[in-house]
């Protein structure tokens, strides 16, 4: 009888630890696949505050904002080794946040014409500088660089804008407006891994004690 | 350099302990907590790294506690230290005063 129970709560948990090594098999097979990101446009106020951090789930969501341009940036070293034009942007309702209007041209004399209306792709700042920097470049497109210049709360995130109205003439960087399924292929992979370990751990752990009961014998 | 069952049971249980630290207390309050985007990015190799180095631990632990013919019960505790800061580091030193080194 005890061998019968020792065979019926290996296989449960072999069960079990198959189903979730499955699991996260799956999960990593949904990383492969960009899913569909809602593209209606909504005002970035009501997706995050500017004390918000950026979370995976608004990754790429389309925004838009409605204010005036204060500063104009360079931002060298970008994507594919391009320099970019970037704006720091006073909302309406008087908040910061930076603007990759698009691909750098020298003449940005009339880039900043009052009142203009943006709509772009929320992304997450970049965490390390990819240039050096000189006058009016910034080594990485991260609003806390921004701090020091401006008493206005300032958005984490930037946005990389698909129009602007009045139109800036700036050509826009192309985004890819698909999402991730949010997590890390390796990551799940290992999982995989270790319930696999463990459901062989309990097979063998049961025949090495079942050996055991016998040596008692 | 001896690398025995023992040490090698010991150098993994110090690993596997280090890095169930970093996954509770690093990792997890920053994916958990903190909701960071960035911060979660640049930590995410903490759960990758542990993830893979625990079947190391788990193989070791087996390895090293069959060929002491311990208890399945003991056995099983030994392999779930790994998943719990400090305690592979506290069965690791149980260990090292049951059997030396």
């Amino acid at each position: 009888m005890k061998k019968v129970w020792q065979w019926l709560a290996t296989a449960l948990l072999v069960a079990i630890f198959l189903s979730l090594a499955n699991w996260q098999w799956n999960r990593a097979e949904e990383l492969k696949n960009p899913i569909q990101v809602d593209q209606s446009i909504l005002p970035i106020d009501s997706v995050l505050s500017p004390t918000q951090s950026i979370t995976q789930e608004i990754v790429g969501r389309k925004v838009s904002l409605e204010g005036h341009f204060v500063s104009n940036w360079i931002a060298p070293h970008q994507d594919g080794n391009k320099t970019w034009n970037v704006g720091l942007f006073q909302t309406k309702d008087n908040a910061m946040i930076l603007v990759v209007r698009g691909f750098h041209k020298a003449s940005t004399s009339e880039s900043n014409r009052g009142e203009t209306k943006i709509v772009g792709y929320l992304i997450p700042p970049q965490t390390s500088d990819v240039a050096d920097t000189k006058g009016n470049q910034i080594g990485r497109i991260d609003s806390s660089l921004f701090v020091s210049k401006t008493e206005l709360p300032l958005y984490a995130p930037f946005v990389q804008a698909v129009s602007e109205e009045p139109a800036s003439g700036y050509q826009v960087v192309p985004f890819e407006p698909g999402k991730k399924v949010p997590g890390f292929y390796w990551q799940h992979i290992s999982y995989v891994i270790i319930w696999f370990l463990f459901a062989i751990t309990a097979i063998y752990l049961m025949l090495y004690q079942r050996r055991l009961d016998k040596v008692q014998l | 350099m001896k690398f025995d069952l023992l040490s090698r049971y010991r150098f993994m249980a110090i690993v596997a302990g280090v890095m169930s630290l970093l996954l509770w207390f690093v990792y997890m309050p920053v994916k958990y907590l903190l909701h960071n985007e960035s911060l979660h990015q640049a930590t995410i190799w903490i759960p990758m790294v542990h993830g893979y180095l625990y079947p190391i631990y788990v193989l070791f632990a087996i390895q090293f506690s069959v060929a002491k013919r311990w208890k399945t019960l003991n056995i099983l505790g030994l392999i779930l230290a790994g998943t719990l800061p400090i305690a592979s580091i506290w069965s690791e030193r149980y260990v090292v005063r049951k059997y030396g080194n």
